[in-house]
């Protein structure tokens, strides 16, 4: 061991405590980065595993391509993995319109990984003959097939594969999209027998109508003319991906939502990802430079006089940078491993906790686990060497520029001038001299202070803006959550009200506590006025007009409560509510929509690129709004008869169902059953949604934000608690002989707790100071991005504000009396002597 | 021949009506083997102008040459190394590092420079300061004579071209004091080592070669000693 090393060592034992403290700061900063590195690689590995289940391993689909382009495509290196489904033909299922079903080939192998086919009843196609269908295709009105069910799929070839929407179909050629008529050719008839049904598949455009999977083998498949290909690049990168898509840009293919949880990939996830890693990673670093950079200036600052007696006999500044760094890299390589072992332990603990939240929220059975590789290490190891080094420099290079005279010479280097220590005469009155005393120290103090009052200014900042963070999080989770009914049965579109009555025997479904049907117009309307009250400038002097009615019990009902009868409502007119709902910081608020209301309102819509108008006569207007009715947001409502619905309704757009119901106790899981099974029965169409489960599971998403976030700010706030610790208590420490001076002159330890109360009541002043405003511009900041997108107003916390403002004060007056103690009563003697410290 | 030069030294301090003169254009120069007091009332520049040899604090104005060679023209890791080499520095309060053992304490300077220890030449001198029984203590396990004695040995152990000596015996009792500036004479005899001692004690500095006073940072008496 050389003498520098030897030294450093020395040293180190010396400081002890200072040392501890450095290296608590290594262990938590390098922890923090470690957990953030692996909790995101985890989230990241999980999210795409949880895909790769739900939707396949594929990255690229291309929707139709011939056996011959197949073959020629280019950068065929960077494919890992091809995948093919042969497209057999389509079934026309509107002869008006030019819709239709996609009949595709699969191959037992394709089922296995790439298309992973979810069944929802019966099995998966295993011979010859057998078929699946998309949960799609029975959602088609008149389309009803089931299990077992032998159906001839009257087969036509299309002049395209493209997703199907009403007559016309989107193409792309040359590189402009193309609008154009399908266009098909009768092929044969396919007989097949239905064995089960599964869940609509993700498998880009081309199949996201109803799709016939057809039992094929990879023979027949290979053979097939017409296919869709499914590919997995090998070392997937934005690079490998751009290269492998632009031999593809005749065509129609698809990126998968898949592609978004890989880091190499530049999506919108890996964007959000990294820059929220990274930027916590800044944080982490900042605070982490901030803790022990302090320490070694304390631990500089500590043994100035030793520095400066060796920079008397020849110690050069490249041998006290050569000490700094050794004691650096000393606490490096015992502080990273632990830091590095304690950011494991904690992610491994903090994903089995997640685990369950996390399956309720993407809904799957994949367990979340550690995901991590040695690039990772790699950057925590750089990024901790740059910390440390960064922090231990600075002191060192700070100390080495002073001149080593006033070491040597027992002599503190402080330029203090007489007027900036001036204490305003309030203070002296208020708090006598101890008080005068604290304010001068805090003045000649403040350089020193500086550094620690920048951290807690910092740590007080990130403690509320992530404290609105939460907020607003909840907040738009209440809106989420607010009004919303149990359950929800969204059915398609229908052509008249005669079938209402179908869906109302729903209403009688056994478990249902209350409920009610909403019939509304497939249509989106507009009413433009210069009548709205004021308030209602923000929409434009446009507002969205929803027409609708309800199940025959809940009208009946409205009509009496309203005093209006059905005759009244004959013909095209209207019940006008003048009131719409809109949501505030999480409460659902009214506000009037006009001042004066209209007889007639003059509808707006548009066709194609016509303008279409209609006009309904206002017969009674209600001056409050439906509280339990589930639309209303910004919309002005006409309630009308059913029947009325089939007068307005245009050509070919039918009308809309939905069924809001509440569950008895206990009945939520069953009463969904009954609902599937008497929708299927009644060959109803509609999807029950379980509103409850979303409910909970954006609670879950919040909660488990909020935790990780508290997690997050927990530890943060330790390594500020510690560098704060370190640096008031070194502060006093330095002051020790002041302090004996001060009490050999009599004062008592009354007057001295006063004077570090004033001390302590200062410095939280001034970081609530800076820290509160800064605080509101940063809440601001964040309310700006999450709070404009989910309207609501910008609000602060002020509970949370007041609060932090009360822990700042409690936690430096805790922490000067707690660093204080050694020095109040210590021996005077000792204190005063030069030496006495070493 | 002169080992030590000084030409026109000024140390000032603040400005305008703040200024202090510590140091007033001095100019003098020390032969090898010398043994020079410096004396003065307080507040004379005595410190000051030692400090300014010893390159420790730079001159507002003036030259320093030892060995003829202008210290101030060296930079200032030069400096460092010119000062471990050639200067020897003994303070009032010994300066130790109190987490090296006395021997440690010795050789500090010859480890900075990664230099070779002469083990004889080591032991022949605490031997001399009688403190080869010490050599695994730590400063705080000795009394003021011994740690300043130790101080001696760490000017020493190199053979500087110079030794500075800061009122080495102001912490120092009467016999403490008077074995401290045996050990220095000695030194100058024996090993025809310079030294200048700054000092208070009119005893100690008649004991010298040559006297410097000073007075408002200016040489007021240069003589030599009669013996």
């Amino acid at each position: 061991m050389n003498i520098i090393q030897k030294l450093t060592v020395r040293f180190m034992k010396r400081n002890r405590t200072t040392s501890i403290v450095i290296l608590v700061g290594i262990i938590l900063s390098v922890a923090l980065m470690m957990g953030l590195f692996l909790f995101s690689t985890s989230v990241y590995r999980f999210s795409r595993d949880a895909t790769i289940k739900k939707d396949g391993d594929l990255h690229v689909t291309v929707g139709d391509i011939s056996r011959e382009r197949l073959e020629t495509l280019p950068n065929q290196e960077l494919v890992e993995k091809r995948t093919l489904l042969s497209l057999m033909g389509v079934e026309k299922i509107d002869q008006d319109h030019g819709t239709h079903f996609i009949v595709a080939g699969i191959s037992p192998e394709a089922m296995k990984e790439s298309v992973p086919l979810k069944i929802v009843e019966g099995r998966l196609p295993a011979h010859e003959g057998e078929a699946v269908i998309t949960q799609r295709v029975n959602s088609y009105e008149d389309k009803s097939l089931t299990v077992g069910q032998k159906v001839v799929i009257d087969l036509h070839q299309p002049n395209h594969y493209a997703y199907p929407s009403n007559e016309y179909v989107q193409t792309v050629e040359d590189g402009q999209s193309v609008l154009s008529l399908f266009e098909y050719t009768k092929d044969r008839d396919l007989p097949v027998t239905i064995v089960g049904i599964v869940e609509n598949v993700n498998l880009g455009r081309v199949m996201r109508g109803g799709v016939y999977f057809v039992y094929q083998t990879s023979e027949e498949i290979s053979v097939a003319d017409r296919l869709w290909a499914g590919f997995v690049i090998k070392d997937i990168s934005t690079k490998r991906l751009d290269d492998f898509c632009s031999g593809l840009h005749d065509l129609e293919y698809n990126l998968l939502e898949l592609t978004h949880y890989y880091p190499t990939v530049q999506s919108e996830m890996s964007l959000l990802m990294k820059a929220g890693t990274y930027s916590l990673l800044v944080i982490v670093a900042l605070v982490g430079v901030a803790l022990i950079q302090n320490g070694f200036l304390i631990s500089l600052s500590r043994r100035m006089r030793d520095l400066s007696v060796l920079s008397s006999i020849g110690m050069t500044r490249r041998q006290k940078w050569m000490m700094s760094l050794t004691e650096g890299l000393g606490l490096y390589f015992i502080g990273m491993p632990l830091g590095i072992a304690a950011g494991f332990a904690v992610v491994t603990v903090l994903l089995k906790v997640m685990t369950p939240k996390m399956q309720n929220i993407l809904e799957t059975d994949v367990t979340m686990q550690l995901a991590w590789d040695p690039l990772t290490l790699v950057i925590i190891a750089v990024a901790a060497f740059v910390t440390l080094f960064i922090a231990s420099v600075i002191p060192v290079v700070r100390t080495s520029k002073k001149s080593p005279l006033p070491g040597v010479r027992l002599q503190e280097d402080i330029k203090i001038k007489l007027k900036s220590l001036k204490s305003p005469k309030i203070i002296s009155r208020l708090f006598g001299v101890g008080g005068e005393i604290a304010w001068k120290n805090m003045r000649r103090n403040r350089r020193r202070f500086k550094g620690a009052l920048v951290v807690l200014v910092f740590s007080m900042v990130l403690f509320l803006t992530l404290s609105s963070v939460t907020l607003y999080m909840d907040i738009s989770m209440r809106r989420i959550v607010l009004g919303q009914d149990d359950i929800e049965v969204d059915c398609t579109k229908h052509k008249d009200s005669k079938e209402f009555a179908r869906y109302e025997k729903l209403l009688e479904t056994e478990g249902i506590k209350d409920g009610y049907l909403i019939y509304a117009l497939n249509d989106d309307y507009f009413y433009g006025s210069d009548r709205f009250a004021d308030e209602l400038d923000i929409l434009g002097g446009n507002i969205q007009v929803a027409i609708i009615s309800f199940d025959s019990k809940t009208l009946g009902r409205l009509l009496s409560d309203w005093h209006v009868s059905r005759e009244d409502l004959e013909g095209k007119r209207a019940v006008l509510v003048n009131q719409f709902f809109y949501q505030e910081d999480g409460h659902r608020r009214a506000q009037d929509i006009f001042d004066i209301t209209p007889s007639k309102i003059e509808l707006m819509s548009t066709e194609g690129h016509h303008e279409v108008a209609m006009t309904i006569e206002v017969a009674k207007v209600l001056s409050e709004g439906l509280d339990f009715c589930a639309l209303g947001e910004y919309t002005l409502q006409l309630i009308v008869l059913p029947e009325t619905l089939d007068l307005l309704a245009r050509e070919g757009r039918g009308l809309r169902v939905n069924m809001y119901v509440n569950a008895e106790d206990n009945q939520l899981q069953p009463l969904i059953k009954r609902l599937e099974t008497k929708i299927y029965e009644e060959k109803l169409h509609g999807y029950v949604f379980n509103m409850v489960a979303d409910v909970q599971s954006t609670k879950d998403l919040v909660s488990l934000s909020s935790m990780l976030i508290y997690c997050f700010l927990a530890m943060i706030l330790l390594i500020v608690m510690v560098n704060i610790y370190n640096v008031l208590s070194s502060s006093l420490r330095s002051r020790r002989r002041e302090f004996a001076v001060l009490r050999s002159v009599g004062m008592g330890e009354k007057e001295f707790r006063q004077m570090l109360r004033v001390e302590s009541f200062i410095y939280s002043l001034k970081v609530v100071l800076y820290g509160i405003p800064l605080a509101v511009l940063t809440s601001f900041v964040v309310y700006q991005a999450i709070g404009v997108a989910i309207e609501f107003s910008f609000r602060i916390p002020y509970l949370t504000f007041f609060l932090s403002a009360v822990a700042v004060t409690v936690i430096i007056m805790l922490i000067i009396n707690l660093g204080s103690r050694k020095v109040r009563k210590g021996n005077i003697l000792d204190a005063l002597k030069w030496e006495a410290d070493l | 021949m002169d080992i030590l030069t000084v030409q026109n030294l000024k140390k000032y301090y603040g400005k305008d009506e703040t200024l202090v003169k510590a140091i007033d254009d001095i100019s003098f120069s020390v032969e090898k083997g010398d043994f020079v007091a410096i004396i003065g009332p307080s507040g004379s520049g005595k410190s000051t102008l030692m400090h300014a040899i010893g390159g420790v604090d730079r001159p507002t104005d003036g030259k320093v040459l030892i060995d003829n060679q202008d210290i101030y023209q060296l930079s200032d890791e030069k400096l460092a190394i010119f000062r471990r080499r050639q200067v020897g520095l003994i303070y009032q309060f010994y300066n130790l590092i109190p987490i090296l053992t006395v021997e440690e304490n010795i050789k500090l300077p010859l480890l900075l420079d990664h230099q070779k220890v002469d083990d004889d030449k080591f032991n022949e001198l605490v031997r001399q300061l009688g403190i080869d029984d010490r050599l695994n203590h730590l400063p705080n396990q000795l009394s003021g004579g011994q740690q300043q004695r130790v101080s001696i040995g760490r000017s020493l152990i190199y053979s500087p071209a110079i030794v500075l000596a800061d009122e080495p015996t102001g912490n120092l009792d009467s016999d403490a004091s008077r074995e401290i500036v045996e050990l220095l004479i000695d030194s100058n005899q024996r090993l025809n080592q310079t030294i200048l001692i700054i000092t208070h004690d009119e005893r100690i500095a008649m004991r010298a070669k040559r006297i410097l006073a000073l007075k408002d940072g200016k040489i007021v008496r240069d003589e030599r000693v009669r013996k």
